[in-house]
């Protein structure tokens, strides 16, 4: 009976630890800095979406980046 | 002298005179031809019965005429009474072969025995009969005058006129003989029946299949063994005979740990099991280190989830934030949203995800440890010292399924 429970219970923290796994596998993870637009970045924070690039930089890295006619 | 030559003379004259006398062919008595006439008008009127009282009269006072035996056998078609019209037929073939009425005789046997089943013959018969042979069995050898002519059944053939031996034989019956005489222009059936030999062997519908298996233990002599919880006894051979199918096999050896195992016996095969020998003072020892890993391969998989479970809260509070900043008006002064939720910068939200990669890899690394450990926990547990073997094998036999030998202890 000990070995029975023994068992049971070795086999459900199993079965969680699975599909905690699970879940942590299937999850979309942190943000990053990639964008499409700028509704993407905080430009709240100054920030915009780089076309080239596709990440967010800030409005003075931005306009560095930008080539002098 | 010369007298008693003559009275010799006369004498003799006398007698081979009334021996010509004697010797002349005398036609139907009139009683005979009364009966016959009788018996053929009573035939003529559909009056079987009458018929058949007069003709067997007539039969009686002449046997070595044709006439009533081919009305008896007309008298027996009429009636259905095939087997009697044949031998009937064949009496008033016997009779006088060269009869004006041997035409319609033979029709008469002819249609009798077709209506008894039997095969025509088909071929000439020349100046000859034919023979046909059939027994109770199939297959026997048929002898006919000393040459075999073929098996049972064996179809009407020519054959020459006569009496004739026939005989069949085949092995597991005893031999048989019989003759027949061979009429004209008909089939003569002859009819065998072979009786089984004491001595055949007798072969029983099923002689190969065996109800029982066996079952061969490889264990200590001072061992107690038992089968599905009873005490089993050994046979001459040192083998169980048990019933086909699922068995639970224990044995108990002094000093030893004790072995319990489910065996399937399959019909008419004989196995052997070679229980571990595994000292009681080691297998406690395996025990406590498979334990032991068994109890770090949960801990570490308990550990996994939580650093998982961390890197997730990580990971939503890091796309919270950045969902927040992305929402911010751009509008409205910093210092006055602020009031309504902090600012997290750019470096803050990455320094999160980092946290939450950080944990999600601690976290893979705890699940392949718990995984290492407990794989080495089973295999202390199970195969690492042979003490409850596990085979597993495709069965075929009452049925078909997977044959699972030994358990975990």
């Amino acid at each position: 009976m000990r070995r029975a429970r023994v068992v049971v219970a070795g086999l459900a923290v199993a079965v969680a630890a699975v599909a905690i796994a699970g879940c942590a596998w299937l999850d979309d993870g942190p943000p990053t800095r990639s964008c499409r637009s700028n509704r993407d970045c905080f430009t709240a924070q100054g920030e915009v979406c780089d076309p080239v690039s596709q990440t967010c930089v800030t409005v003075d890295a931005a306009a560095a980046a930008e080539p002098t006619p | 002298m010369r007298r008693t030559a003559g009275l010799a003379l006369a004498f003799g004259l006398a007698v081979a005179s009334a021996a010509t006398v004697l010797a002349q062919p005398r036609g139907p008595s009139p009683e005979f031809l009364a009966a016959f006439q009788a018996g053929t008008d009573a035939y003529r009127l559909g009056d079987y019965a009458t018929a058949r009282g007069h003709l067997e009269r007539a039969r009686a006072l002449a046997p070595e005429l044709p006439g009533p035996h081919r009305f008896l056998a007309a008298v027996d078609a009429a009636q259905g009474q095939w087997q009697a019209c044949v031998d009937h037929a064949r009496a008033a073939i016997a009779a006088n072969p060269a009869s004006s009425e041997i035409v319609a005789t033979r029709k008469l046997h002819d249609d009798c025995r077709a209506s008894l089943g039997r095969a025509p013959f088909t071929g000439e018969y020349a100046d000859g009969g034919a023979i046909a042979v059939s027994a109770n069995i199939a297959g026997a050898t048929v002898t006919i005058a000393g040459l075999k002519a073929g098996a049972t059944p064996l179809l009407p053939r020519p054959i020459g006129l006569g009496r004739v031996e026939v005989t069949a034989d085949k092995p597991g019956w005893r031999s048989t003989r019989a003759e027949a005489t061979i009429l004209p222009g008909v089939v003569t059936d002859v009819i065998l029946t072979l009786d089984e030999a004491p001595t055949a062997v007798e072969v029983a519908a099923d002689p190969g299949v065996p109800t029982v298996g066996w079952l061969r233990l490889d264990v200590a002599p001072d061992a107690a063994v038992t089968v599905d919880g009873a005490a089993a006894l050994l046979d001459e051979r040192g083998r169980y005979t048990l019933a086909p199918g699922p068995h639970v096999v224990e044995v108990r050896s002094p000093g030893l740990v004790p072995y319990r195992a489910t065996v399937r016996v399959e019909r008419g095969q004989e196995r052997t099991v070679r229980p571990p020998r595994i000292a009681l003072g080691a297998a406690a020892a395996r025990e406590r280190r498979a334990t032991i890993a068994f109890a770090a391969a949960g801990g570490l998989a308990v550990t996994g989830a939580v650093l998982a479970w961390f890197s997730l809260d990580a990971a939503d509070q890091a796309r919270d934030w950045a969902a927040v900043e992305r929402a911010r008006p751009t509008s409205v002064p910093l210092a006055e949203t602020m009031a309504y939720a902090p600012l997290r910068t750019r470096a803050e939200i990455e320094a999160r995800g980092d946290t939450a990669r950080g944990l999600a890899w601690a976290s893979a690394g705890a699940y392949l440890a718990a995984a290492a450990v407990g794989g080495l926990a089973i295999y202390w547990r199970t195969r690492g010292d042979e003490r409850s073997a596990i085979e597993i094998a495709p069965t075929l036999g009452d049925g078909w399924g997977v044959s699972v030998a030994g358990a975990l202890p």
